[in-house]
């Protein structure tokens, strides 16, 4: 089962969709997931949503307590939380993406993006990113694969250590080329191919 | 920050934005005069009612909860912020740091699902405030299927176009502070109700912003359509209106 974290965000059933061409797909409030259902997540996504990581301290501690032991995929403010909880940055970027196509630069041979031609075209719904300059902070085993080579962001990374996955667009959105493909690249990377999870720790 | 519950007693103040419930935003005055307390209150009641909610307490009881929450704070000016939950009551504070400052807009493609209404559950509009400096910065609210702007996150607009002021009309909420003024800038100005779209905004000298918590700010600029303000005089006339009006009010 595939546990979603909603933000109440207007993009969450768009990524339910998604998802669940992959597994079941369960939705809940940030402040009503429970720990069984924690427990039964072979992956854990963290929602898009309005504001910033600091508007969601449940999750932020939700964050805090299966990271490692849960593989976990964040998408737009769930990226920004993950990084933010992981050391990094978040700042105001200079210019506000909202509903905007980009062409963004990829690691072609990372998990995330198996498959998939640089440059990738993606959909940006976003005010706010993780500042580049806090990227000492972050832990080793994270690595940035993909940003905005015109305005330097960072819109990508993985943990494969801790099976831990951000992306700062949004594969959900038709205007993202090979969503589904991403996304199919990050759930192989969780789960193995008899749907047992893999142990992250 | 304190909450009662229906039956009067104390219980936590909700997350706002995504609840249930309808809220106004009050402006405190040095000297602790609110200018329109009433009324106020009274559009949180009207809001209640419009978006159906289960309990809508007398607006006695609003005054109440208000005065109650003065006399425990220390807060000698700033905005008071009052929600009617299902539930509960609830009133936060916080300073006004943006009242005249001028502002920058970003656009945020929005449609508000009931705009006579203000409500604590439109969490993508004002759960958004805070990806913004909201001292220098808003969200310009542009419908994403006609493209019209008709309202920032937290005011009404106004258009000036040559000495006339284009000032919309359908499908916002119409603010008590634009209400206000609006017989103060009638004696002065040739009003327009008309709704700009964002092709149109070329053609503005000025854009201000009329609420609250800003008063009357201009608006510096909408980088996203290349909009920047080319005149100061009119906006600089209408906030001294806006101060005569509220200055001048019963509190």
């Amino acid at each position: 089962m595939i546990l979603v974290i909603d933000h109440q965000d207007s993009f969450t059933r768009n990524l339910e969709h998604l998802l669940f061409n992959f597994d079941e797909t369960l939705v809940v409030d940030r402040k009503n997931v429970t720990s069984a259902q924690i427990e039964n997540a072979k992956l854990i996504v963290l929602s898009p949503g309005p504001g910033r990581p600091d508007d969601y301290p449940e999750t932020l501690t939700l964050y805090r307590t299966f990271k490692g032991l849960k593989p976990v995929l964040g998408i737009c403010l769930g990226f920004q939380l993950m990084l933010q909880e992981e050391g990094g940055r978040i700042i105001r970027q200079s210019q506000v993406l909202h509903g905007v196509e980009t062409d963004i630069e990829i690691i072609p041979n990372t998990q995330t993006y198996k498959q998939i031609e640089n440059p990738l075209r993606v959909a940006r719904y976003h005010s706010l990113q993780v500042d580049d300059n806090s990227f000492s902070l972050l832990k080793n085993s994270i690595s940035i694969t993909g940003h905005d080579p015109i305005r330097q962001v960072p819109l990508s990374f993985e943990d494969l250590d801790r099976k831990l996955f951000g992306l700062q667009y949004h594969p959900e959105s038709f205007l993202t080329n090979k969503g589904i493909r991403i996304i199919q690249n990050i759930h192989h990377a969780c789960v193995d191919n008899s749907g047992r999870t893999d142990q992250t720790s | 920050m304190h909450a009662w519950t229906i039956a009067g007693e104390p219980t936590k103040h909700l997350e706002p934005w995504g609840e249930p419930g309808a809220f106004s935003t009050l402006r405190l005055f040095p000297n602790r005069t609110i200018p329109f307390r009433a009324v106020y209150l009274q559009r949180i009641l009207d809001s209640a009612k419009i978006l159906r909610q289960p309990w809508t307490p007398e607006l006695s009881l609003l005054e109440k909860r208000l005065d109650e929450y003065l006399s425990e704070s220390s807060i000698e000016e700033g905005l008071v912020r009052v929600c009617l939950f299902e539930n509960s009551i609830g009133i936060s504070d916080r300073p006004a740091i943006s009242d005249g400052k001028s502002v920058e807009g970003w656009l945020l493609q929005y449609r508000r699902p009931v705009p006579t209404a203000k409500s604590t559950q439109e969490k993508e509009l004002y759960g958004r405030l805070s990806e913004l400096d909201l001292a220098s910065e808003d969200w310009i609210i542009i419908d994403p299927k006609d493209h019209e702007i008709r309202e920032s996150a937290t005011c009404n607009l106004i258009f000036v176009k040559e000495g006339s002021l284009v000032i919309p009309e359908k499908r916002i909420l119409q603010g008590i502070v634009l209400r206000h003024l609006l017989p103060a800038l009638s004696n002065n100005y040739q009003i327009i109700r008309a709704t700009p779209k964002d092709q149109d905004l070329a053609q503005y000298d000025e854009i201000l912003l009329c609420g609250t918590g800003r008063g009357v700010a201009h608006l510096s600029a909408i980088p996203e359509l290349n909009w920047v303000t080319n005149s100061e005089g009119t906006g600089k006339n209408i906030r001294s209106i806006y101060e005569q009006v509220f200055k001048s009010s019963d509190a």
